[in-house]
């Protein structure tokens, strides 16, 4: 029976944890509305998440829209469709490459350093410092962090959808010489504002995935280096997973 | 009436048996110090007393109302009248020595610029760091964290000042220096200091009442002299050195 127990035992823990999340993150939406209103913590966090990550995204984005394109010219090429590898890059990259993507570099970056940031001062005592001053370490840590990371995480996806359709069309055009008014022709045509906007949606909810899962997992943190390397580890994982599921869930909600 | 009354409290971790019914009183204006083998369960002592820990059983009064249930607002309130300093500090890594000690002041009151940097300064100027403001909490040196500590802990003027270990880890001289700073702190601001230490030296500097945690109770309190008069073999053990393990309950 002993099977049984350790499968009980893993329900058991899941439920608390969920459970858990659902709480700090209730928490954290209440004290969005509450005094005192740290505007310089915000936009410091603003700048680490949206600012910081520029690069990152937009090269990602650069070579997503490059192989893409590299990849469907090749393919359409066969039936003579050259022309709409515009539309292909414009709508795949809108819809979902760059949301995922963008979403996914950005847990590595910032979920990662939010859970060795909060998991350090969890274990260095400094959250039960907040505590003893009488200042909710969701209040002053959580509330500036996923509230950056919900306001950047549309604006970067933003630049990496026009940086990536860029990205096409300097193959395409300078690598294979197609004509650069037909492949951005398509891209208007066949790219819809609901496309983009959908992108922007969905990418709204992963960066308050990374931003509250690095969080919760910075402040759940237990044990000392280790448990910050833990915790780092956890939050990336949790992060990218739950934002491919969320993907999944959401793209069948907006289409 | 006292200002802290602990009644029959125990508090366990899994299997571990940490407390096992403590009884404390604290007077208000006293100075006590609460000695312990390493693992005794001194910080989950002190922890329960700023409800950072909810006793398993038990009671725990502050000037007589019961606070063991309270809510996390409610402590938020009450802890207004504590300042805590933490073993290593725990200053905030990301801000410099001012911006620490300015940290509660700001959340907390509603001070000017110019009055929070006065406040500010008056408390470095007590626990001597003046003209290291500008400094990160990683260019200070282990006793210069802790004083820094201190200040952060009594910018709001608390009635309550607890100190976690705070000369563990130190030289003799620097040991010196922090007990000074203590007595110098208590002197000043006429609060009431709970330590918790394993250092006997330490302990005789700045007590006026000795409380001896062993295997989760308290076995004994008293003021120094009678701590060294005391026939309880355990605390002969101790003066002698010879209970630091962790005590196994």
């Amino acid at each position: 029976m002993k099977w049984l127990e350790k499968v009980g035992k893993w329900v058991i823990d899941g439920v608390n944890a969920s459970g858990d999340y659902a709480l700090l993150n209730l928490n954290t939406f209440k004290y969005i509305f509450k005094k005192p209103f740290d505007i310089k913590n915000l936009f410091k966090q603003m700048e680490r998440i949206g600012v910081d990550s520029l690069p990152v995204v937009l090269i990602t984005a650069l070579f997503t829209g490059m192989v893409l394109a590299l990849q469907t010219y090749a393919g359409f090429k066969r039936f003579q469709a050259e022309s709409m590898v515009g539309a292909l890059v414009g709508i795949a990259l809108t819809r979902e490459l760059a949301p995922v993507l963008t979403g996914l570099m950005v847990a590595g970056r910032i979920g990662s350093s939010i859970a060795a940031e909060i998991g350090t001062m969890r274990v260095t005592e400094q959250i039960d410092a907040l505590e003893v001053m009488g200042v909710d370490p969701v209040h002053y840590l959580f509330v500036p962090r996923v509230m950056a990371g919900t306001f950047m995480l549309p604006l970067l996806v933003a630049l990496a959808d026009l940086i990536g359709i860029y990205g096409g069309y300097f193959l395409v055009v300078s690598l294979f010489g197609e004509n650069p008014y037909l492949y951005m022709k398509n891209v208007y045509i066949y790219t819809e504002t609901w496309d983009v906007v959908s992108g922007l949606l969905k990418s709204i909810a992963f960066g308050y995935i990374i931003a509250s899962v690095g969080c919760y997992k910075g402040l759940r943190t237990r044990g000392g280096a280790e448990g910050v390397g833990r915790s780092t580890t956890e939050a990336v994982v949790l992060a990218s997973l739950t934002i491919l599921i969320a993907d999944f869930f959401l793209s069948k909600l907006l289409f | 009436m006292s200002l802290i009354k602990l009644e029959n409290v125990h508090k366990s971790f899994g299997e571990k048996r940490v407390l096992n019914g403590v009884n404390l009183d604290i007077e208000k204006g006293e100075s006590l110090v609460i000695l312990g083998g390493s693992g005794t369960g001194k910080s989950v002592l002190l922890k329960h007393i700023i409800g950072l820990l909810k006793p398993d059983k038990g009671k725990i009064f502050i000037d007589g109302n019961d606070v063991t249930n309270f809510s996390k607002k409610d402590w938020y309130r009450i802890r207004k009248r504590f300042g805590m300093a933490f073993q290593e500090a725990a200053l905030f890594d990301f801000m410099t020595v001012y911006e620490n000690v300015a940290f509660p002041l700001k959340r907390h009151t509603d001070f000017t610029d110019k009055q929070i940097e006065k406040r500010v300064l008056e408390c470095l100027e007590l626990v001597g760091l003046r003209g290291n403001e500008k400094l990160m909490p990683s260019e200070l040196s282990g006793g210069m964290r802790r004083r820094a500590g201190f200040a952060r802990a009594i910018a709001l003027n608390p009635e309550i000042l607890l100190f976690d270990e705070p000369t563990t880890g130190l030289d003799p001289v620097l040991t010196d220096q922090i007990d000074t700073v203590i007595n110098d702190l208590r002197n000043s601001l006429d609060v009431t200091c709970i330590t918790i230490t394993h250092d006997m030296v330490s302990a005789f500097d700045i007590a006026d009442k000795i409380a001896m945690l062993y295997q989760g109770e308290i076995v004994f309190k008293g003021n120094p002299d009678e701590f060294m008069k005391s026939d309880l073999e355990i605390i002969k053990r101790y003066l002698k050195g010879r209970i630091c393990e962790e005590n196994k309950i």
